[in-house]
Parts: C-alpha cells; structure tokens; sequence
C-alpha cells in the first residue's frame, strides 16, 4: 500500500529492533522485541502520525527514523540513502535531514543557554557564529512567532508555549527534510495547544517540512497528520487516513483508541472492556501463538473467541486502496462498535447518582 | 426535604504566595463553591490558574511559602481551617482524602502496597490481622485488580502506571472519606489506561458515595465525570455552574475559547486557538484579569473587575460583555 502521492522521503522495509533486557549473573538476557516487522514509507512534504500506548514501539519507530537506534532486520532509507552506509562527515551531513521536537519543553532547552545560542547550535556546532547564522536566527524566531528582541532571554523567561516554539525554531535550524514531533503538545496548557497545532500546520504550508508525529492520542494525532498508523505490540495494525481510521475504525484497538478519546458528547467508552492486560513485550511473538491483541480485544470476545485467532497471527492487509488493516475480522469491528453505542446508550438511560445532590449556589 | 449541609464547602477562600523579592501574588482570590453530599464538581484551569492551589489549601498541605489569606473550607460544616494539626491529621484520610497526579511518585518505591494499604486502615478503620488482610484484599478487588494477593505483595515499580493510579485510589478510599479530591489523576496515564480509570472514579463514588472534587485541565474530562463544573482563571472563579448548561452555553469568553479549542476531526483542523499566555499574578490591575488575552475586551474590563453574576439557575460567570445589555453576543 502506498502512503503518499509525493515521493517517498522516509521508507523502512521490513524492520525489526531487538533489545536486549536484564540477564545478570547465572541468568540470560531476555530480548525484547520492540518494533516487529515493521513496513512504511512517509511521502516527501506529508504528515505521518504514529499512535500507540505504552510499550507499542512507536517511539522505537521514531528513533529509528532518526537514527538513534539500528534495526536488527530489515532497511531503513531516507531521501534514497541507507545510513549504514554512510560515514564521517558524510553520516553528520546526513543527520541534518532529520531534527526533532520532544514532548517537554521544560527539559528539552537547556536552562543555561540563551535562546538565540540554542538555536544556534545546530547550525554552528561549537565553532564560530557567523553574520547569516545570526540573520537565520533571527529569521527562524520570527517564523515561529516570538520576537527577536527576546533572543538574548534565558528559557525559564518564557511561557511553556514560548518554548514549545524555541524547540521548534532549533529543530528547523539546519533546515531539515523530515521533523520528527515526540507528542508536541501534550506537555502544554490547552488553550495554548490549540497554538502550537496550528503553527506547526503553518509551517509545513509554508516549508514543505515533513512530519512523523508520535502520539498515545488519536485525537492529538488527527489534528496535524493526513495519514495514521496505529501501533500494538510491535506491530502496526491499522494504517490509512486519518479520516477514515477515525471514522471507520477496522482494527479493535483503533476502536479502543477511538472511543478512549473524551468526546464533546461525553460518553466515551462507558462500556466495559475486557480485563487490563498489558501486552506481553518480553520475547518474541510466534505467528502460531495466534494473534497479539487477543487477550485485550472486545472483538475476540464479542465473536465468541473464534479459533483462527488462537493459532494464526493476522497480517497487515488492505481492506480499501488506502487502509490495511492487521485482524482476521475488520468488517465486523462496526458491529462491535453499534453494540458498544447501544450498551452505552442503555447506561446513560439511568439516572446518574449525585446529579440530585447538586446543591444550588 | 431537610436542607443538607453541602460535602464540601470553600468561603471566599484567597491564598498568596510571599516571592522571594518580598513581594506577594494572590493564586486564589477569594473563590467561593460547594459540593453536595455525593455530588461531584470539575474545578479545571490551566497551569497557574490556581486550581492546585485551592486542592491543597482544602487539604491544609499547603507548601511554607504559601498561606491562607482569608475565608474557610467547610467539612460538613465543620471549618478545617480553625483545626489544629492533631486534629487535622485525623480528618485527612477518614473524612477527606487526595489522590495525586502521579501515582509514581504518590507511592513510596521501598515499601509493598501491602504496607502502603495497611497504614490508613490500621489508623482510621483500627483493624489488624484476618480482618485487615481480608479488608486489603476487598479493597483492591473493588477497584478491580487482578490477582490482589500477589499485590500486595509487590513493589511499586513491579506494576503498570494504571495499576499504580487504582492502588493510590486503593489507598485513599482505606478510611472510607466522604469527600475525595483527585488532581489531575489521569494525566500520567495512556488514553486507554485513562478512559478505564474515569469508569472506575465513577463506579467507585457511585458505591462509596463520596462528593468528588476533580481538578484537571480537560474539560472534556469533566463533561464526562462530573456534573458541575468551575472555570478558574488567573486565581479567580471565571464560571461556575453545571455542567450541561456550562457546555450548552458558556458565558465567560475563557470558557468559549478553551470549548473552541477542542479538535473536531473533520475536513481542515484549524483550531480557535488563546493568543496571549497565562495573567502575571503580582498585577494588581484593577480591570478582569482575561481582559488582555479577550478579544471582545473594552474600556471597561480594563479599570473594573467584573462581579460573578447570576446566567441561570445554577450558573454564575464574570465578564461584563456578556451580562444583560453586554455588548457579546455571539
């Protein structure tokens, strides 16, 4: 399935990472399988979202991309190069391509630094500032909406939001191809969130940047991406639109996500799940051990745990032009989906306790 | 119907800190609600709007440099602020109890939950042997912990974020309080582990019957858990009132914008987003303290604080504009 109308910038191919945990004295160490056979390519000039919870890999999946971390298997190219191949001065040059934005901007920006040395940094690396890395400076802190006047201020002067938008001018600095967006806003106030989406849109209008956002929320991810792969266990299970994986969720956890996501209507997920089981992460998962989502889905559950999902595991296949989805059963995640609405609708139908209690002021 | 004396009460409660450069800036400024016996309330703001600060102030753990100006906070009528700390002690956990926003660091890494929970069921159930290991076990059961034995037996660390915000729930529903305060108790946590943790809030006040104060940032969080809600702005009460009217019609400008604010997955995301940053809390200005990040601002929110006015049966906003005659009408 092919992502984007632009030519790919980012394309990992069949990769796994293994990490190895624990081990000590007279006991092995245990590999850790974080990122399983993963497949995916992020069109130049697009935003891909990525979203997953805890220990779903998709932070593996980013370091991947920005070349923290190698793959065990598999290959991973960026704009036509295999970094392995690459050395020297060749290998820093590459780097360049690929900046990125972390969650926290309170420990993200070194505290003893002033704005315009952080944002410096990345395009003279130590040496000597030059009369056009000043200008960029300057021009960099006006595209990201803070005034120049302040570029000799220290971090701790600035609002969260304020810094939120320093770690992006740095990030841009070097004039990269691909920003990776490590959950950009989930650090900031809401009203100022609402900011930071927007100019991050802005900027990829105006840039032609391309995106990789990294989300445990469907929600955060639908606002800045066009298209989302949604991530368990390794694995992707889900990728399309971001229009359609929201509205049409295929895959039982991107229902969950879905319907995890607080709502103006206030009723998310009022029906009761399965009972919490983390996914297994130590080992490696085998195909005949049936699928990995199993012991968490409503879906299992609501088919009456059919066999096929004991012994086989499901592949990632496409279910439209533009969706693929890993579940031996995607069409009848909307069934699953009515039946959770109406289970939801008949709680809502009894009155909720305190509601009465409600003193007047 | 009797008239009942509210769970929870806060009086015209102010709270300044003394800054370092001797001055003082005023986080709370004379808020004023209340919360039936059972009931639950959203207090939600952002960062520096004061919000943790009157959860504190409640609990009486306020830090050093921190101090209650003025007003009370009622137990049942009963003003905890006139306690002495002997007393004090004795409410926190069995009348009114706390759960912190992240459940790492509410836990203490070198002791079993088993002693963690045995500690508030010792001191305000005064159980010890069979009864306490059976009320351990039921209490971890009633917030739906598999396995409750092994448990209690395990260290922090050894469990999931998720387990570790329903063992701190555990934990403060030991004493069996009528009132619990939760601060921003999800924000540690996945969507999932969260969407899970709120239907247990939920389920839990429907069968202890605790009044619920939920201090967050999300509004969407409230709509979902609580049925009144209070807007905090700057340290002062923006909007209070219930939650279904609060959401059908907002009447602070704040309150819109942060609605606005909330994405709506459709065709273009382009949010309605608060220009502007957080109110300095040393201005003293006379006017609203919003009035320089509102884009309907006059004259008048500029040299007069407005009062909190009535919007409707139990609804209550402060901002001129949008009064009988205001000039909002949008």
């Amino acid at each position: 399935m092919s992502t984007s109308a632009g030519q790919p910038l980012v394309e990992l191919k069949d990769v796994t990472v293994d990490f190895r945990a624990g081990g000590g004295f007279r006991e092995p160490a245990k590999v850790v399988r974080a990122v399983d056979d993963v497949s995916l390519t992020i069109g130049g000039g697009e935003t891909l979202g990525l979203v997953g919870g805890t220990g779903s890999g998709k932070s593996t999946l980013a370091h991947l991309v920005m070349g923290m971390v190698e793959p065990t298997k598999g290959s991973i190219v960026i704009a036509g190069i295999d970094p392995r191949t690459l050395s020297g001065r060749a290998l820093r040059d590459h780097r360049r391509r690929v900046q990125v934005v972390l969650q926290d901007p309170y420990s993200s920006l070194d505290p003893r630094m002033r704005v315009e040395d952080l944002i410096a940094e990345p395009l003279t690396l130590g040496g000597r500032r030059s009369k056009a890395v000043q200008d960029r400076v300057n021009e960099l802190l006006v595209l990201v909406g803070l005034p120049p006047a302040k570029a000799t201020l220290y971090p701790h002067q600035f609002s969260g939001g304020q810094r939120q938008r320093i770690a992006i001018a740095r990030a841009l600095a070097p004039r990269p191809e691909i920003v990776v967006l490590d959950e950009p806003t989930s650090a900031l106030d809401v009203s100022v969130r609402a900011q930071i989406i927007n100019l991050l849109n802005d900027l990829q209008a105006t840039l032609g940047v391309t995106y990789l956002v990294i989300s445990h929320d469907l929600v955060t991810v639908a606002t800045l991406a066009s298209t989302v792969a949604v991530m368990y266990a390794g694995r992707i299970v889900e990728l399309g639109p971001t229009k359609s994986i929201y509205n049409r969720p295929q895959h039982p956890y991107t229902l969950l996500l879905q319907q995890s996501a607080p709502d103006l209507e206030g009723n998310f997920l009022k029906v009761k799940q399965p009972q919490v089981l983390a996914p297994r992460t130590e080992g490696v998962w085998r195909a005949d051990e049936g699928c990995r989502y199993r012991s968490r889905c409503a879906l299992y559950a609501f088919l009456d745990e059919p066999e096929r999902c004991r012994i086989e595991e499901p592949a990632l296949s496409d279910v439209a032009p533009d969706q693929a989805v890993a579940c031996h059963f995607p069409d009848r995640t909307a069934d699953l989906a009515v039946e959770m609405a109406e289970a939801a609708a008949r709680i809502d139908a009894k009155p909720r306790r305190g509601a009465a209690a409600a003193s007047p002021a | 119907m009797a008239i009942q004396v509210p769970a929870l009460e806060a009086r015209d409660l102010s709270v300044t800190v003394n800054l370092r450069d001797g001055g003082q800036a005023t986080v709370v400024d004379h808020i004023d609600f209340e919360i039936g016996a059972g009931g639950s309330l959203g207090l939600v703001g952002e960062s520096g709007s004061g919000k943790t600060m009157t959860s504190l102030a409640i609990m009486r753990l306020l830090p050093r440099s921190v101090n209650v100006e003025s007003g009370q906070v009622l137990l049942a009528g009963e003003d905890l602020l006139k306690l002495d700390e002997g007393h004090m002690r004795r409410r926190r956990g069995s009348r009114i109890a706390m759960i912190l926003q992240d459940p790492m660091t509410a836990l203490d890494p070198s002791f079993t939950i088993r002693s963690q929970l045995a500690e508030p069921m010792r001191q305000h159930r005064h159980l010890s042997g069979k009864a306490l290991e059976e009320a351990m076990v039921s209490a971890l059961e009633q917030v739906h912990l598999p396995a409750p034995k092994r448990i209690l037996d395990a260290y922090p660390h050894q469990l999931s974020g998720g387990m570790r915000q329903r063992v701190t729930s555990a934990i403060a529903l030991a004493g069996n309080p009528s009132v619990l305060i939760a601060d921003e108790p999800t924000t540690a946590l996945d969507v999932t582990t969260q969407a899970r943790y709120l239907q247990l809030l939920e389920e839990l006040q429907q069968t202890h019957g605790f009044a619920l104060l939920l201090v967050t940032h999300d509004l969407l969080i409230v709509k979902q858990v609580c049925t009144r809600l209070v807007v905090m702005y700057g340290g002062r009460v923006a909007e209070i009132g219930t939650v279904d009217e609060i959401f059908e019609a907002p009447q602070h400008p704040y309150t819109r914008a942060l609605l606005g604010a909330i994405p709506v997955i459709g065709d273009d995301v382009h949010l309605e987003s608060i220009e502007g940053q957080a109110p300095d809390l040393r201005d003293q200005s006379p006017g609203c303290n919003f009035a320089p990040r509102c884009k309907f601002a006059r004259d008048v929110c500029r040299t007069s604080n407005p009062a909190l006015t009535t919007r409707g049966e139990d609804h209550a906003a402060r901002c001129w504009g949008t009064e009988p005659g205001g000039w909002i009408t949008e």
